[in-house]
């Protein structure tokens, strides 16, 4: 089985340093990338040529998370996007949807919701926090 | 009220003697005494060419009614402040023009009493400007009463507005900062977990990743509470407490954060809640730092500088991230905190930035000094002694005996010795203290700076205005004196210039910049037309000479002003 590829864009150190040393356990999924901003993605997207791009929505300065998903989806349509955030924002949420993010995690779900997540946007699948499903889907829905 | 009353007295004194002026003419000038209305049928020449001239003095009096009777209703201090000193310099240049033309026509008798009129103008303004009102030069160590009300109340809105700002920031904070520690805990020992029976040397990676990520949710905690608790009182905590932040900040962003700190002053030379204000201003600059620079490297000194007897205290943060347009309006509440912050402590906060430039704030805390007061009272005593000389030399003048030339030239020998005596004996004397004003960066100091530069410049003026009208007969002699006086004058004020385009910061040098090119405007469009006719009585070509020299020391002065605010611009 061919693993899946997945590039992880987050200004925060440690979350990255984390959830590469967790997603890297599973043999289906190689970290092939780690990116600090939305800018330094694009710069080496051609490079790394993501399957799965695992977002951070809130960064510092210049481009944010939604900007990104927005861009990097322009480039490959078939790369998907998964935002992995803290906040609970649910205009958020929908600003990431609207972008074209197919999978939605909060930072404070457990560790195995990122994997599933991961997984089912390689097969073109959505997973979106269940805390979040709710009244912000309807207002998705209905644009 | 007591602003309102002078200026509207002013006003009505102003057009009624300026009215006057216009439609009498010569007649009711005192220096031409003994004319009388049957006379002035058939006037003489002297009075019949003086009459274009006192038309002309009765319409600058008119002007000046008008800008009183306008000016009158303003209610903001500074802007009464601004006025009064107007009024007051105004005042004291035609003062001191009148006495000098007093003496230069020695055989007129009514002329004093035009001179007492002339000087009630600095005298009631002097009053106000600086008892009432609080004096624009020391508006940033003493407040009026009223501005101070004001300023309690903008700063107790602003700390309200502040508290609801702060709790948002921490909020955001938590979210930024533990949140992606705990997660990051999560899932390192997630992968622990994972790793555990396969890849031992993963597990205990992971391991690790648990226990550095848990050291630094505890730094962060720590830096966040201590933003909840009061801020540090002492320099120890101070110091202490922007260690935490700078730790914090590190761990938070990736970048390479170094602290350098000097020894510091006593907290008891800087004013209170110093220490709290440097905390709170530092803290602002980091969390902007955190939020919006993705710097590599972040630098933050606090130092005092040691400028002879007098030092200032400097904090400097810089950083090399993405940097911002400095003049973009929407530069952010944060930069608004750290302006008002420092404004309680008298600091001047300066901030330099350039997207992709990164930013740099630097801000001097005065610590205040006894030299100024001393300085301040230098300053009056010397102006107080300038015109004490001049009334003493026109009385002389009056009862002197005119045996001839030879009298006069004793007399103005005498005369020029009073006038001279006070500068020479303050430059000696200050020699080394203006040496330490120069070089100094404290605000405190400046000012006084300023008032020193003022009261030379004033009795340089009056010293010229009095040998130019005096040795009338001496013609080109004068027109000599005048200029090496004058050219010694410039090269000081050059030298000073250039001492503070060095020493102070670019806002600082700005601000000295253009109260210099400020009073030199009112001391010009005030005194031009007195000098004008000043010339025409005295039949003398000399004071004239204070036309040209006054634009060429304004253009001078002008020069330097716009020159500052092109640093600037090429610094931000």
């Amino acid at each position: 089985m061919s693993q899946i590829r997945v590039v992880l864009v987050d200004d925060h150190r440690v979350v990255s340093r984390g959830v590469r040393s967790y997603l890297e356990s599973f043999p289906d999924i190689a970290i092939v990338g780690v990116a600090a901003n939305g800018e330094e993605l694009l710069k080496k997207f051609d490079e790394w040529l993501p399957e799965v791009v695992v977002m951070d929505l809130l960064m510092p300065g210049g481009m944010d998370g939604v900007e990104a998903t927005k861009r990097v989806r322009a480039l490959s349509p078939r790369m998907q996007v998964v935002a992995l955030t803290a906040s609970v924002d649910e205009a958020r949420l929908i600003g990431a949807l609207r972008a074209g993010a197919i999978g939605y995690v909060r930072k404070d779900s457990e560790p195995e919701a990122l994997l599933a997540a991961v997984r089912a946007a390689a097969r073109g699948h959505s997973v979106i926090d269940p805390a979040l499903t709710g009244d912000a889907l309807h207002d998705f829905a209905r644009g | 009220m007591v602003y309102r009353k002078l200026m509207t007295s002013t006003a009505a004194f102003m057009l009624v003697l300026g009215t006057l002026f216009v439609l009498l003419g010569p007649r009711i000038l005192p220096y031409l005494g003994g004319v009388s209305w049957g006379e002035l049928a058939q006037p003489p020449l002297t009075v019949r060419s003086a009459i274009p001239f006192t038309r002309l003095f009765g319409v600058t009096l008119l002007t000046v009614g008008l800008i009183a009777w306008m000016a009158r209703k303003l209610d903001r201090p500074e802007d009464q402040r601004s006025i009064g000193l107007a009024f007051f310099m105004g005042g004291l240049s035609l003062s001191i023009l009148a006495l000098i033309q007093q003496i230069a026509v020695w055989a007129t008798t009514t002329g004093w009493s035009l001179v007492f009129m002339i000087a009630a103008f600095p005298l009631s303004f002097g009053y106000v400007f600086f008892v009432e009102l609080g004096g624009a030069d020391f508006r940033r160590l003493t407040l009026s009463q009223d501005s101070e009300k004001l300023r309690q109340q903008w700063i107790r809105q602003l700390s309200e507005a502040a508290a609801q700002q702060e709790r948002n920031r921490l909020a955001r904070d938590l979210h930024d900062s533990i949140k992606q520690q705990i997660f990051s805990i999560n899932v390192s020992a997630a992968a622990a977990q994972e790793r555990w029976a396969s890849d031992g040397g993963g597990a205990r990676q992971a391991l690790e990743d648990v226990r550095n990520s848990a050291r630094e949710a505890m730094i962060e905690m720590e830096a966040m509470l201590q933003q909840l608790r009061p801020a540090p009182l002492e320099n120890v905590g101070l110091v202490e407490a922007l260690r935490k932040q700078a730790e914090a900040l590190q761990y938070r962003t990736g970048a390479q954060v170094t602290t350098e700190f000097g020894d510091l002053p006593d907290s008891d030379t800087l004013s209170p809640g110093a220490q709290e204000a440097i905390f709170r201003i530092a803290q602002e600059a980091l969390n902007n730092i955190a939020r919006h620079a993705r710097a590599k490297n972040v630098h933050l000194r606090l130092y005092q500088q040691h400028n002879g007897d007098n030092p200032a205290l400097w904090l400097k943060i810089e950083d090399d991230g993405a940097g911002f347009d400095t003049t973009e309006s929407g530069a952010g509440m944060g930069l608004a905190n750290i302006n008002a912050r420092a404004a309680e402590i008298g600091g001047r906060p300066h901030i330099e930035s350039a997207p992709g430039k990164g930013t740099n704030l630097v801000m001097s805390i005065p610590i205040i000094s006894p030299d100024v007061t001393n300085i301040r009272r230098k300053y009056y005593a010397n102006q107080a002694y300038t015109f004490i000389a001049i009334m003493i030399i026109g009385i002389l003048g009056r009862h002197l005996p005119r045996t001839g030339d030879k009298t006069n030239g004793i007399y103005l020998f005498i005369a020029a010795i009073m006038l001279l005596l006070p500068t020479l004996i303050h430059v000696a004397k200050e020699k080394g203290l203006l040496e330490k004003l120069r070089s100094t960066n404290n605000v405190a100091l400046k000012i006084s700076l300023g008032l020193t530069r003022d009261s030379y410049q004033a009795l340089f003026f009056v010293f010229i205005c009095f040998i130019s009208c005096s040795v009338r007969q001496a013609g080109f002699l004068s027109v000599i004196l005048s200029g090496v006086v004058w050219w010694s004058h410039m090269r000081r004020i050059h030298r000073v210039m250039k001492e503070l385009k060095e020493k102070l910061s670019a806002i600082d040098f700005k601000q000295s910049a253009e109260q210099m090119w400020r009073q030199s405007i009112i001391t010009l469009t005030m005194a031009t037309p007195l000098v004008v006719t000043l010339s025409w009585l005295t039949h003398a070509a000399q004071p004239l000479l204070f036309i040209p020299l006054s634009a060429l020391y304004l253009g001078y002065v002008a020069w330097w002003r716009y020159g500052g605010i092109s640093i600037i611009r090429q610094g931000a």
